[in-house]
């Protein structure tokens, strides 16, 4: 169980990335939506031990994540949002560095973790080649590999999919989705999909404060019958701005799809909507 | 679009604050350095190099010597923070794929960041003449040190040095940036271009590779020194560095050079993501189809076993290290790097030990001190350059955060960088064996001591590489920022290794300082290792301390900013490195305090300041009694114990003291030695009025004045003994393990008050409030006359000693061995002389082989360190040859003996006590005579001029006056000159005279008071009378004949030999000369003896033609002659004078020579020569002095 209590963190140019945040989070895959910008990746690598917070505390289990970084680092499992990797080295080698590092003295034990790894995220046929030879898709799953490394109890996910393909982000998912689920997993991302796809409870975050947090079936549950749309011409999307209560608008073949939230029908056009979570995170960023 | 992408570069770099600091850094150290320079601080002197200090510190010489030095070292790092990032900057962020597709042309984009880059490197190498010129400007600095401001030397280096400097430096690095994308293969660029350099300087010291090396040093340093090197201190106080001759060939060639390797970086970049392979085609993988089946299935880990703790974390480090080190030695840049160091350590290796242009043997120990001081700077620039690249590494290639994340501790990731890199400086030594060996080897030297390169290497030199690594990674910790921490740590070398010691005059304060190391074929190690160990051991707590604060900060994480990291160190996680890093300091400190107490309480440490001070008070208080009558020794009765392994020497003895004066004398003042101990009695009644401790002088005052002619016994106990450890190295100021060699002044006292105490530097005497004094009294000073010039308290002496040492080491000092006997496991060797002495003795004591040889009647004896047979026969053939020569020219030989006896390397010299020489291992032991047939055979030489000096000092000595000294070092290098011309011919005199000749004229451009006149010459102008004293005396010969001078020589030998009442004088001397000289050769003495002439002699043209058989030659000639005052300030003199014109064959041999009486300005000279002439010179014998030697002949 993790434990998020009024951290707060300003950068030395003024921006203010972190702002009260609270949250708790327990076993399972835990969605954190926002847009880019809103603080993601800072809360991500507050958790991570990467930076401090100026005030709030962490919990994890008993661990003060502040105080007391080397044990959390110890249950930590860590892909973060952008990273490079050494051109001239093996994914089994990075690898097997990593898991020593993380604790994994014994060699033989190494071998099989290491080994498994690479067979889940189907890189075992590419296991001698560079990792400067890697595509994107790879270099993410490999990324995940990593993070998968020594059984850790906390897994942070920082933006993952971003700059996928769609077959590899689809490939990316299933992987997430089979780590087990008596672990923390935080999956921070800007693409809604993901969160329906993978988690069963999610917070979304903008401007460094947590918006709104929930179920993502509870959320989309309390939007349902409320979101209604229709179609119109791009001139008139400024007028039904100001009459409704807009949360999205799309193009769509060359109209503009508008959603809005009304708890009754509004006549004029509007059909009802099914509610999804794309309609719930543009309703409260 | 060109001028967008400049100004854009332009902007971007005036904003970045690296750019302030760069200038803020280069400002401060040049204002520094230039208010050191200027006598600002009292007590810290930096000699601006320009060599004298009569040379203005702002003088052009001076200010040209300070830039470069900061150009050439700092700001080349400058110009690969900011040209060779110029582009590279695009790929590491990305931004490549913006501008790469805009329709930015190639040439706007490359010329924009190359030209933006380059102005914004001359701004900011402007920092430094800034910085001077302020300093220069300040109201404290010694206005006599200070000439009128000439702005046109900053404005002159900045542009024929400064700016194309930059913009070879900024070409090279931004062409490599452009081929490679890769900042390693910048640095192999430098490295690459440090090992051109340095192979080329090194070249240098070969006076016919001279012109050449100039020309190839890219920096135009070398030129620029070729151009300048026999300026006078007139003409660098006056001159601006002329961009002419060699010095502009070198800009033109280096201009070109600089805008083809540009033209070829351009060419070969294209604006694609990825370069051009240099080497292999790199593999991208294709998409992986496996990867599209998905399975739903959960998945289940083997189960690991987690181990934490300090033992798991041993385990991490050694595989982390293990790693690192693999990756480096995997680096293909880094076997690139290692294999310009071989090349560069093979190439240099022709130069080992080069005296006289002769190199030695390869001897292990100067291979290995040769390649190790050639390699040091290659080293140390490794170092710098991988302590960022290390510590960067994970950061540049963007896995920091993954790395960070994972539950190692701080130290180990810091302590598997500094492993690597100390594994790096371990592994570039091993370079050093391995080149050493071949060298040896190839040369076919087999006596190789294998172990002794292990001590050197891996037992002294590498813990300052070491101490070096922990510093350098420090500063990049700290410092955050890749270059600026480059900036930071070579600024840091350089301040610790050059001024350091000039603030603190103290190594206690110099980071890695130890208080020297020598090795020496006889003492080995000697007495200095224990010393070294102790500094070693400082220095390393020290260091320790510095990398548990490295380790403790070591940036991790998303925010490195030093306040970050300071405030994580605050967590009680990091307690125990605090009291580490706690107990590293009080163990520094502890043991700082044991070194000072060595150095500073067991031992008497002054810093030259404090012992400027102590020869100022010896000077205020005792000048009083320099003309107070004393008596002289007269006989000395000498009884030495030497103890090697103590370090300790026991004398007892006595003299007889002589009134020599027409006065009685009441007082008896005696001069002690430093560090001495003594006990003084005699054998009438004394009683002690003054004992100075500090001074080291006490007066006796005797109950009854010793009368006129009468004499009286002191008796005087001596112990002089080895405590603890100096500050700074002590070769052979004490007894050694094995290689003792002290003399009489070293440990016996000296009678009445001693001049030589006295501050002489007369710019440093007017600083203490002290008149003006002269370097030497006046020739014509008659009092001076009854004393001589090297003992005022003694004439000729009776000597005789019993020296007594351990047993398995022989003993010697001047004398006839009378017995010899062992008591008590002592070897007592008893010694007598047959005829007077100077009072100028040495004991020696080692475990000497003996080789004895008989020359008509005259026992020859060489003690040497066994292994050290290779020049003996040289050796021998030198005393024979030279005493032949002298017996036949001079007068006889006053002793039956000669003995050679060798002594350590601590000091390079010979010198001529009676029948005795002590001879250095380093000069002659163990060159290479017969490894090319140009080589001079200076142990055969060294030997003449010492041999001659049993002659010329002791058979006749020149009195405590001006010039004096030319009757003993001139006359000596004359006798040396002439054995050498008759035993290796007038090719070889002839290339010897070259180097000579070189050599007085470089050395006098740094003279820091007067420059004499041979016949006045102060008795520690050097270059006066040895290089220039030897090539008069040899013109001299030659002009007036050989038979004629030595006749003079020989007249002046009987009428002054052994005489004391009084001492002759150079002009005695003079006058004999001039007795056998022609009319017509009389302005030939003047010029030489009396006066400082140059000529400037050229050959404007040079014909050849067939008559009868005959070549004709014919010259059209310019003749000039100068007359330079003591400053060097030259005046054209008229001109009426003997100049020889030469021929010479293919094979530069000397085919004829004709003499020509000649005016100033231009005439027609011709001669008739049977064999085909190839070359016509100009005073083809190097009898006289001519500055400019480039015009003095045509190829015909």
């Amino acid at each position: 169980m993790l434990q998020i209590r009024q951290l707060s963190k300003t950068y030395a140019n003024g921006v203010k990335a972190l702002q009260d945040i609270n949250l708790d989070i327990s076993n399972g895959m835990f969605g954190l939506l926002g847009p880019n910008g809103a603080g993601k990746s800072s809360l991500m690598r507050t958790i991570a031990t990467l930076q401090d917070a100026d005030t709030g505390t962490i919990t994890f289990g008993d661990i003060d994540v502040s105080k007391d970084k080397q044990e959390l680092r110890k249950v930590l499992g860590y892909l973060p949002q952008e990273f490079g990797v050494y051109p001239k080295v093996s994914a089994e080698e990075m690898l097997h560095y990593i898991a020593r590092l993380k604790g994994i003295t014994d060699s033989r034990e190494r071998n099989e973790i290491v080994k498994a790894l690479l067979n889940q995220v189907n890189l075992y046929d590419h296991r001698k080649k560079y990792l400067g030879g890697y595509s994107g898709g790879m270099k993410q799953r490999f990324g995940i590999a990593q993070a998968l490394i020594g059984d850790p109890k906390l897994v942070i996910v920082d933006e993952p999919t971003a700059g996928l393909d769609p077959a590899e982000r689809l490939r990316f998912n299933n992987l997430l989705s089979e780590i087990g689920e008596n672990i923390v997993i935080i999956l921070s991302t800007h693409i809604v999909d993901d969160v329906t796809e993978l988690c069963q409870d999610m917070a979304i975050i903008s401007g460094g404060r947590v918006v709104l947090r929930g179920r993502p079936d509870q959320l989309i549950g309390e939007m349902n019958n409320k979101v209604w749309s229709k179609k119109i011409k791009k001139e008139e999307v400024e007028d039904y701005r100001g009459k409704y209560q807009l949360i999205l608008s799309r193009l769509s073949a060359g109209d503009v799809m508008v959603h809005i939230f009304s708890e009754t029908d509004p006549g004029n056009g509007f059909v009802p909507e099914h509610a999804g979570l794309e309609d719930v995170y543009f309703s409260h960023v | 679009m060109f001028s967008s992408v400049f100004f854009f570069e332009l902007k971007r770099w005036l904003k970045a604050p690296a750019t302030y600091i760069y200038f803020s850094i280069l400002f401060l150290i040049s204002f520094l350095l230039g208010t050191a320079a200027g006598g600002a601080f009292d007590g810290i002197y930096v000699g601006t190099g320009a060599g004298s200090d009569k040379v203005f510190v702002n003088a052009p010489a001076s200010v040209d010597e300070i830039l470069n030095v900061i150009n050439s070292y700092i700001g080349i790092i400058l110009i690969t923070a900011i040209i060779g990032n110029a582009v590279l900057i695009d790929f590491r962020q990305n931004t490549y794929t913006m501008l790469f597709t805009t329709p930015l042309s190639k040439f706007s984009y490359l010329a924009g960041r190359f030209w933006g880059a380059f102005v914004i490197c001359l701004l900011v190498l402007t920092a430094p003449a800034l910085g001077m010129m302020l300093a220069y400007a300040m109201p404290w600095m010694d206005q006599e040190l200070l000439g009128p401001f000439v702005p046109m030397a900053y404005i002159g280096n900045f542009w024929h040095t400064t700016i194309p400097n930059a913009l070879f430096a900024g070409a090279l690095f931004f062409a490599v940036s452009l081929i490679s994308r890769d900042i390693f293969v910048i640095w192999i660029a430098l490295i690459v271009l440090y090992v051109a350099t340095g192979v080329s300087d090194s070249y240098l010291g070969d006076l016919e590779n001279q012109k050449i090396a100039s020309l190839l040093n890219p920096f135009g340093i070398a030129a620029q020194n070729y151009l300048t090197k026999y300026w006078s201190v007139y003409d660098k106080n006056t001159r601006l560095i002329p961009l002419t001759g060699i010095f502009l060939y070198n800009r033109l060639l280096w201009i070109g050079i600089s805008a083809v390797i540009w033209v070829i970086g351009y060419s070969y970049f294209s604006f694609t993501a990825s370069p051009r392979r240099l080497f292999l085609k790199k593999k991208v993988l294709n998409q992986d189809i496996a990867a599209n089946k998905v399975n739903f299935k959960k998945i289940a880990f083997p189960k690991a076993n987690l181990k934490f703790g300090t033992g798991a974390y041993l385990g991490h480090l050694w595989g982390l290290s293990v790693n690192e080190c693999r990756a480096m030695m995997r680096n293909v840049y880094f076997r690139i790097i290692l294999m310009f160091g071989m090349l560069m350590l093979l190439l240099v290796s022709q130069q080992i030990g080069k005296l006289y242009d002769t190199a030695t043997l390869p001897v292990t120990s100067e291979v290995i001190t040769f390649l190790a001081g050639t390699f040091n700077l290659f080293i140390i620039v490794l170092t710098v350059i991988f302590s960022g690249e290390l510590i960067w590494q994970s950061r540049d290639i963007r896995m920091n955060l993954i790395l960070d994340a994972l539950p190692v501790p701080n130290w180990v990731f810091y302590t598997s960088k500094l492993i690597a890199l100390m594994f790096m400086q371990t592994v570039l030594l091993a370079v050093i064996i391995v080149c050493g060996l071949l060298i040896q080897v190839f040369k076919g030297y087999m006596d190789i001591d294998f172990l002794l390169y292990f001590k050197y290497l891996y037992g002294f030199m590498i813990i300052d590489f070491w101490l070096l690594a922990i510093m350098a990674m420090t500063i990049q910790v700290l410092v955050n920022n890749k270059f600026v921490g480059y900036f930071i740590t070579t600024i840091f070398y350089l301040w610790n290794a050059s001024f350091a010691f000039k603030v603190f005059k103290h190594n206690l304060w110099i980071y890695t300082s130890d208080p020297g190391v020598a090795y020496s074929a006889m003492n080995e190690f000697g007495h200095v290792v224990w010393p070294y160990v102790v500094f070693k051991l400082y220095w390393g707590a020290f260091a320790i301390g510095l990398a548990i604060l490295s380790a403790l900060l070591w940036p991790r994480g998303s925010e490195s900013k030093l306040k970050f990291r300071f405030r994580a160190a605050r967590n009680r996680a990091a307690r125990p490195a605090w009291i580490g890093i706690t107990a590293s300091l009080i163990v520094f400190a502890l043991l700082g305090t044991y070194i000072y107490y060595n150095t500073n309480v067991l031992n008497h440490y002054t810093t030259n300041y404090e012992s400027e001070l102590e020869a100022v008070k010896y000077e205020k208080k005792y000048r009083k009694y320099f003309a107070l009558a004393q008596p002289k020794i007269a006989d000395v009765n000498l009884a030495v114990d030497i103890f090697p392994n103590e370090r300790m020497l026991k004398a007892k003895g006595s003299y007889v003291l002589l009134n020599k004066t027409n006065q009685p004398i009441s007082d008896l003042h005696v001069n002690l030695s430093e560090g001495v101990d003594f006990k003084l009695s005699f054998n009438t009644s004394a009683a002690q009025t003054l004992d100075d401790k500090e001074l080291f002088y006490r007066i006796y005052k005797l109950s009854t004045p010793l009368q006129p002619g009468d004499s009286m016994l002191m008796n005087f106990e001596v112990v002089m003994e080895s405590k603890g450890f100096k500050h700074g190295f002590d070769g052979l100021g004490a007894p050694n393990y094995n290689g003792t060699f002290m003399n009489n002044g070293n440990f016996l006292p000296y009678i009445g008050y001693n001049p030589d105490g006295e501050l002489s530097d007369n710019h440093k005497r007017k600083k203490h409030g002290l008149a003006f004094r002269e370097t030497a009294l006046p020739i014509n000073t008659p009092e001076a006359h009854h004393r001589n010039l090297f003992q005022r308290d003694a004439d000729f002496v009776r000597f005789e000693a019993v020296v007594s040492t351990v047993e398995d080491q022989k003993a010697i000092a001047p004398g006839y061995l009378q017995r010899e006997w062992t008591d008590k496991g002592r070897r007592y060797f008893h010694y007598k002389m047959d005829s007077p002495i100077l009072n100028f003795f040495s004991v020696l004591s080692a475990r000497y082989e003996i080789k004895k040889q008989v020359w008509n009647g005259i026992n020859l004896e060489i003690w040497y360190h066994k292994g050290h047979e290779y020049n003996l026969d040289r050796m021998f053939n030198g005393l024979k040859k030279s005493l032949q020569y002298y017996t036949t020219n001079f007068t006889p030989y006053q002793h039956k003996q000669v003995r050679i006896v060798e002594f350590p390397r601590y000091a390079s010299f010979a010198q001529s006590f009676p029948n005795t020489i002590p001879f250095s291992e380093s000069i002659g032991f163990v060159a290479d005579v017969e490894g090319d047939e140009e080589n001079v055979d200076y142990p055969f030489y060294v030997t003449a001029h010492e041999v001659a000096h049993q002659w010329f000092a002791h058979q006749v000595t020149g009195a405590d006056v001006e010039g004096s000294n030319m009757l003993s070092e001139s006359l000596a290098q004359y006798g040396a000159i002439k054995v050498l011309e008759k035993e290796y011919g007038e090719k070889k005199l002839i290339k010897f005279l070259g180097i000579e000749r070189d050599e007085y004229l470089y050395s006098r451009a740094s003279e820091s008071e007067k420059e004499r006149p041979l016949a006045y010459v102060d008795l520690g102008q050097g270059y006066i009378l040895y290089q220039k004293g030897g090539i008069v005396f040899n013109a001299l010969s030659k002009y007036i004949g050989e038979d004629s001078l030595n006749n003079a020589i020989q007249r002046f030998l009987q009428q002054h030999g052994f005489k004391s009442d009084p001492y002759p004088v150079t002009l005695d001397l003079v006058k004999e000369i001039r007795r056998v000289t022609p009319d017509s050769m009389q302005y030939f003495i003047t010029d030489n003896f009396e006066k400082i002439i140059f000529y400037d002699n050229q050959i404007n043209k040079a014909t050849v033609q067939n008559k009868e058989g005959k070549h004709l030659v014919m010259v059209e000639f310019t003749g000039a002659k100068k007359s330079a005052d003591s400053a060097g300030k030259e005046s054209a003199v008229a001109m009426n004078d003997f100049v020889e014109l030469g021929v010479l064959d293919k094979n530069d041999s000397l085919l004829y020579v004709q003499r020509y009486r000649v005016k100033n300005g231009k005439s027609t000279l011709s001669m008739a020569v049977s064999q085909k002439p190839h070359k016509v010179v100009i005073d083809p014998r190097h009898l006289l002095f001519d500055k400019k030697n480039d015009d003095d002949f045509k190829t015909l």
